[in-house]
């Protein structure tokens, strides 16, 4: 998590330097956007979460403890930021799997579905339609590759609790994976849509 | 073979690989149920990592910068606006106390005078024991009113 790095750069920041703030928002942007983007499953609101993510890091620099990593600080204000969107929108509990794939779906971008494996479009596809809190921790664990300690300070859960939330998000998204390879027919259809059917019939060609 | 390895353990293998030895990871070499699960598991969080990271737009930097700006600028107006509606509220206050009193005392004064003036020439006592409110205006040379202060003293 960049921890040595990032703890000069807050150190200077607390000594009023604003520029090391703006490096320690080019280092980290992305990651918690991208988190936040499959978490919350909608862009704009992920863009307004990153930025006030990192407002709220900046006020309350203060009270930061070296002993937790600046990134996990930062994911953990991201995480609340987002519950509370969530809960606001009451989809922690009752989650709209139309509201979450449309927007968030990056497979309905061409240039962005060319660009991947049909296996990572499955893939895409079946995490798009989990529930938030367990995309946020297959994100967590599988993509920005977080220990369980810092998931469990992120989320403000306890180890064993992640471990079982991360199995059982992992079974959920096993099956909605194998649901949809098996069903490939659809899925060929929704490739040429996107564009993929050049790409598919050249290495279709190329195998001979 | 007693029974497959629950979902949470299978979980664990992917995350711990080097748990290989354990009772959960010898199961694996027996089982080729929970084996090609366990597979699936590992190739979809190794798919998982691979996603491509959708990235922030690149304003978020300046957005974020603006935004401590113009609350930096806020609560450098909120702090002097506070300090000049104090100042201004603190200067009404006290001119209009100091108004307040002036006209109060002079009136007092102005009335007291009289009353002490005429007490002392016909009674010589205090005007304070008989004082009985009078019109502000008090022209002296006015014969009814000369002659309403004489009545009540």
């Amino acid at each position: 998590m960049l921890t040595d790095d990032d703890l000069e750069y807050v150190e200077r920041v607390k000594a009023g330097d604003r520029q090391s703030f703006a490096k320690l928002v080019n280092r980290h942007q992305d990651r918690v956007h991208n988190y936040l983007m499959r978490f919350v499953g909608n862009r704009e609101d992920a863009a307004d979460l990153t930025q006030e993510s990192f407002l709220r890091a900046y006020r309350s620099l203060d009270s930061y403890c070296s002993n937790t990593p600046f990134g996990v600080w930062l994911f953990s204000i991201a995480h609340n930021l987002a519950c509370d969107l969530l809960r606001r929108r009451k989809l922690v509990e009752f989650v709209d799997i139309n509201l979450c794939i449309e927007p968030m779906d990056p497979v309905s971008d061409p240039e962005w579905c060319c660009s991947l494996s049909e296996q990572l479009v499955f893939v895409e596809r079946a995490l798009a339609t989990l529930k938030a809190e367990q995309r946020e921790i297959l994100v967590l664990r599988d993509q920005e590759g977080m220990s369980h300690e810092d998931i469990s300070s992120i989320m403000g859960i306890n180890v064993g609790t992640v471990k079982s939330r991360l199995s059982r998000s992992r079974e959920a998204l096993h099956r909605t994976y194998k649901k949809m390879t098996k069903n490939t027919n659809n899925v060929k259809v929704g490739c040429t849509e996107f564009g993929l059917k050049n790409n598919m019939s050249s290495r279709e060609s190329e195998n001979g | 073979m007693d029974k497959h390895l629950t979902e949470e353990e299978i979980s664990d293998l992917v995350d711990n690989p080097d748990k290989s030895d354990t009772v959960g990871g010898l199961h694996l070499s027996e089982c080729k149920i929970c084996e090609s699960r366990f597979y699936e598991y590992k190739k979809l969080a190794h798919m998982t990592g691979q996603l491509p990271r959708l990235k922030a737009s690149r304003s978020v930097l300046g957005e974020i910068l603006q935004a401590l700006e113009d609350e930096n600028d806020m609560g450098e107006s909120r702090y002097s606006g506070y300090k000049t509606h104090f100042v201004s509220r603190f200067y009404y206050s006290a001119v209009a106390a100091v108004f307040v009193i002036g006209i109060s005392l002079g009136v007092v004064i102005s009335s007291g005078s009289e009353i002490s003036l005429n007490n002392n020439k016909e009674h010589g006592f205090s005007y304070l024991a008989t004082f009985t409110p009078l019109p502000l205006s008090y022209p002296c040379d006015d014969k009814e009113s000369c002659e309403y202060l004489e009545d009540k003293l």
